[in-house]
């Protein structure tokens, strides 16, 4: 299911789907790219960590190499599917629940 | 349905020259137009796609207007964008065309969106157009399934199969890259068509299908379309969030700051409150893999 993942990673035991998406969100930031994730089911969604001046992500992922690293990653920890949010207007949608609609 | 043709602009129905089919291609052609000579007469499940308008194309050829007719099933499903460029090309080619309203989305069990959906849709569009084929006296009803789409996750083939539709493009074996190149050679503007399933392919498995889900991505994927993006684009239904996958090079343009933020906007704007983009872009089947149905 998709979490608000903007708590920080901790073991969260019982809920393996979110477990798992703090598993890449550490591996992420392992490898510089510091975000949340959120997921819904074999979907890894990244989004702008809610820390003050947490970077935007998107530039970097201009580069397919780290695209592909990252997509890697993503399968790795049992995701098909790794999407970034995009922000309009610096606006991120964090607080819209992904299951409405 | 509204009566009136979106805008198709003049483009979409050029025909730039190109490679000529291959020996066996044409071969598999000739083949074609014999098996519908043999069957003397045919209706044609028609959605304006690169599979159907072929087979409609070489079904004219083969028996001629008296005797094939082109049959569209319409309902909130079928992008209304799609249902113009389908009617512009069936009258650029002489397309005898008959148009059915299906409700499949009345069928609470299509509507639930279980994995064999596309059953139940199917079943409902040949219930719907194998009357007509036996009103009218045709022989045969046919769709335009290739031998490529045998391989994949197809439950709407069983539909087909109950009713006794025939797939000639699958049977003779047709594979996608046949019927464009043969569709270029035939002057048809559907050769070079990104293929373009349902809108409810577009929605999770076991997410209820709902006029309003279609329509929110037919926007999305309008507007989309408007900012200037060709090729493969799907809008991937999430709920509140919309999940862009586009083609590699679309992706690559798309991802640059000032150009993500236009994407995010016009989305936003058809009606998601969040909006992201497919890090690895545009697959066929994409949903499938991501409900397990398919592999990875």
């Amino acid at each position: 299911m998709i979490d608000d993942a903007s708590t920080p990673a901790r073991d969260l035991g019982e809920d393996p789907e979110r477990n798992l998406g703090l598993e890449l969100q550490r591996a992420l930031a392992a490898m510089g790219m510091v975000c949340d994730v959120e997921v819904d089911g074999r979907l890894a969604l990244l989004v702008r960590a809610r820390t003050p001046d947490a970077p935007d992500q998107p530039d970097r992922l201009q580069d397919p190499a780290v695209r592909r690293e990252l997509a890697a990653l993503a399968a790795a920890h049992g995701f098909s599917h790794v999407a970034v949010e995009l922000e309009a207007d610096g606006a991120p949608g964090h607080d819209a629940d992904l299951r409405v609609g | 349905m509204s009566p009136s043709h979106p805008a198709v602009s003049a483009s979409v129905l050029d025909v730039p020259a190109g490679d000529a089919p291959s020996v066996d291609a044409r071969a598999r052609e000739a083949r074609l137009i014999e098996w519908l000579q043999a069957e003397g007469s045919v209706l044609v499940g028609y959605s304006g796609g690169v599979d159907s308008a072929y087979l409609a194309s070489v079904a004219l050829q083969a028996v001629g207007p008296q005797r094939m007719l082109a049959a569209i099933g319409r309902s909130a499903s079928y992008p209304q964008v799609q249902w113009a460029r389908a009617v512009q090309v069936a009258q650029r080619i002489g397309l005898p065309l008959v148009e059915v309203d299906t409700e499949e989305l009345q069928d609470e069990r299509y509507a639930a969106n279980p994995t064999n959906r596309c059953y139940f849709c199917k079943q409902e569009l040949w219930t719907r157009l194998t009357p007509i084929a036996r009103e009218r006296g045709l022989a045969v009803v046919v769709d335009g399934t290739n031998a490529d789409d045998v391989r994949g996750h197809r439950p709407g083939a069983l539909a087909a199969r109950e009713q006794d539709v025939r797939a000639p493009l699958a049977e003779l074996g047709f594979g996608k890259a046949d019927i464009r190149a043969l569709s270029r050679a035939r002057g048809l503007p559907t050769w070079a068509q990104p293929a373009s399933p349902c809108l409810s392919s577009r929605i999770p498995y076991g997410t209820p299908v709902t006029p309003e889900r279609l329509q929110a991505i037919e926007r999305a994927e309008a507007a989309l379309r408007a900012l200037g993006i060709v090729g493969d684009l799907r809008v991937r239904h999430h709920g509140a969030l919309a999940r862009v996958e586009l083609g590699p090079d679309e992706l690559q343009l798309w991802l640059a700051p000032e150009r993500r933020a236009r994407l995010a906007r016009a989305v936003r704007q058809a009606g998601y409150a969040r909006v992201a983009l497919d890090l690895r872009g545009f697959r066929s089947g994409s949903l499938n893999v991501l409900s397990g149905v398919a592999d990875a």
